[in-house]
């Protein structure tokens, strides 16, 4: 059995990786039934992409998961000893903070040591190619510098997981592009583990290993994107294709 | 075909930055135009030139032989009542219902009684696919991809020459998109409007566009119609091109 090779995203499954559990959760708002009986289980290195139709309930699970929304039911376990920083659909920016200081305040909340701080900001700055803009405020950059500058502030805690909220949302195909590259690049770099929500396939296919599809409640897991392509689950097959025929439509109208 | 509209060198400066360099281009009636580019390259500085949102430095709008940028706003009136504009965000009004998010520029563009009024309301809304019982709803009652759909029932409802989107599928899912996608394709030949489409996504681009044109850095990189956008060997162009055959491989 030693000498098969697993594929990576095989390999990686174990219970000593294991970073997230999610076990039973529900959540609802009024009678809206938001996520099921809901078992997740994230790990290690992991570049789990969440996909679906808009409304299912793909940003509310990583809320669940940040903490931010309680579930009425179940648990969340998380590594004790790994940070978590989420990037929001909205980047939710300080606005009345400069660019800069939009890095250090909450690094210097999570308590980040470093001999100068604006000089550790600088280097995610940097990283995201907006040391020219450290000065600025956020209203006077574009969506994408500001999409980079959620990304910089994500990073900027030395997080182990990110959770991405439609990181590429409203961009351009270009700039999308960049951005996914940049993403991946910095969780090789790091070694941390991404969530990444997004609806555009080329984003999808770029940012993710393994792929959960997110409808009515419920999660499919896929372990590779040949697999999500391959599916033929007839709602999985029609979104992912953009087709208007199918279940979905039919459940739209 | 007839010309209807026409760009002639448009300009525009903020604070000194040059966001339209001299734009020119036709459209025909019944056309479906794209105008694709990257973010902040002017595309929707272009559109609201053209409903008098914001005026050209210099150059001319060719809107039936008559040059509309310099129209006062009195005059502009007639321009959007015929030149409707969907807004990127569905922009509606939220305290409203729906029939009165509808019915809102009708009572204030036009004389209809309230019979006809009704029927235009009723008929805008069947357009779009969407069904009578949501009409007396408010907007946050119904999904975003209902809204984008309302908010193009209510531009439509006028019976404008030309329909302008502001990039019309930014923020949906590949379902919502395609759908809004046929859905501006059916309208334009179906009441035969022209329309113009601003937006970042060649696929829907290739799709139903009778005609293409790219901009960069505020010009005219590339223009033509899908057959010659799919050849072109402008960088930016061809980056759009690859971005379409990755989502599709």
């Amino acid at each position: 059995m030693k000498n098969v090779a697993l594929p990576k995203t095989l390999a990686i499954l174990s219970w000593e990786t294991r970073l997230i559990h999610l076990q039973d959760i529900h959540l609802s708002f009024g009678d809206l039934e938001v996520l099921k009986n809901v078992q997740l289980d994230i790990y290690e290195g992991d570049s789990l992409v969440v996909l679906g139709p808009s409304g299912h309930g793909k940003s509310v699970l990583l809320k669940v998961i940040a903490g931010i929304l309680p579930p009425d039911q179940g648990r969340v376990e998380i590594k004790a000893d790994k940070p978590l920083s989420m990037l929001f659909q909205k980047n939710a920016l300080f606005d009345s903070m400069s660019n800069m200081e939009n890095l250090t305040f909450p690094m210097n909340e999570v308590g980040i040591v470093a001999e100068d701080i604006n000089k550790e900001a600088e280097k995610y700055l940097e990283a995201v190619g907006l040391r020219h803009a450290s000065q600025l405020y956020p209203d006077e950059i574009s969506g994408g510098m500001q999409k980079r500058l959620g990304i910089a502030r994500a990073l900027s805690v030395r997080p182990k997981v990110i959770l991405y909220d439609d990181p590429t949302a409203g961009l351009d195909p270009i700039t999308s592009r960049d951005i996914a590259k940049l993403i991946r690049h910095k969780q090789k770099e790091e070694n941390s583990t991404i969530v990444c929500v997004t609806n555009d396939m080329a984003r999808a296919k770029q940012l993710g290993e393994r792929y959960l599809f997110v409808f009515s409640g419920k999660l499919w897991l896929f372990d590779t994107f040949q697999e999500l392509w391959a599916s033929d689950n007839p709602i999985v097959h029609q979104f992912i294709r953009g087709l208007t025929e199918g279940p979905l439509s039919e459940q739209n109208t | 075909m007839s010309r209807i509209l026409e760009f002639q060198n448009i300009k525009k400066s903020f604070s000194g930055r040059e966001v339209l360099k001299g734009i020119s281009f036709e459209v025909n009636k019944g056309d479906i135009v794209f105008i694709l580019g990257t973010s902040g390259t002017g595309k929707s500085v272009l559109l609201k030139n053209l409903v008098g949102l914001l005026r050209p430095d210099s150059g001319a709008i060719i809107w039936h032989d008559k040059d509309i940028s310099q129209y006062s706003e009195e005059q502009y009136l007639e321009v959007r009542k015929n030149c409707c504009l969907v807004f990127q965000q569905p922009a509606l009004f939220d305290s409203m219902t729906l029939y009165e998010n509808i019915a809102f520029g009708l009572r204030r563009l036009t004389n209809l009684n309230e019979e006809e009024l009704d029927k235009q309301v009723r008929d805008s809304l069947k357009a779009v696919d969407l069904k009578e019982e949501i009409l007396s709803l408010k907007p946050a009652a119904i999904s975003y991809g209902m809204q984008k759909r309302l908010s193009i029932a209510r531009s439509l409802c006028l019976n404008p020459e030309i329909l302008l989107f502001d990039e019309p599928t930014t923020g949906l899912d590949p379902v919502s998109t395609q759908a809004i996608n046929q859905l501006i394709f059916r309208l334009s030949r179906k009441y035969d409007t022209t329309s113009i489409v601003v937006s970042h996504d060649m696929h829907c681009a290739l799709d139903i566009a009778d005609y293409i044109i790219v901009l960069d850095k505020g010009k005219i990189v590339e223009q033509g119609d899908v057959d010659k956008i799919k050849c072109s060997e402008v960088p930016l162009v061809k980056d759009f091109l690859q971005e379409v055959l990755d989502a599709n491989s």
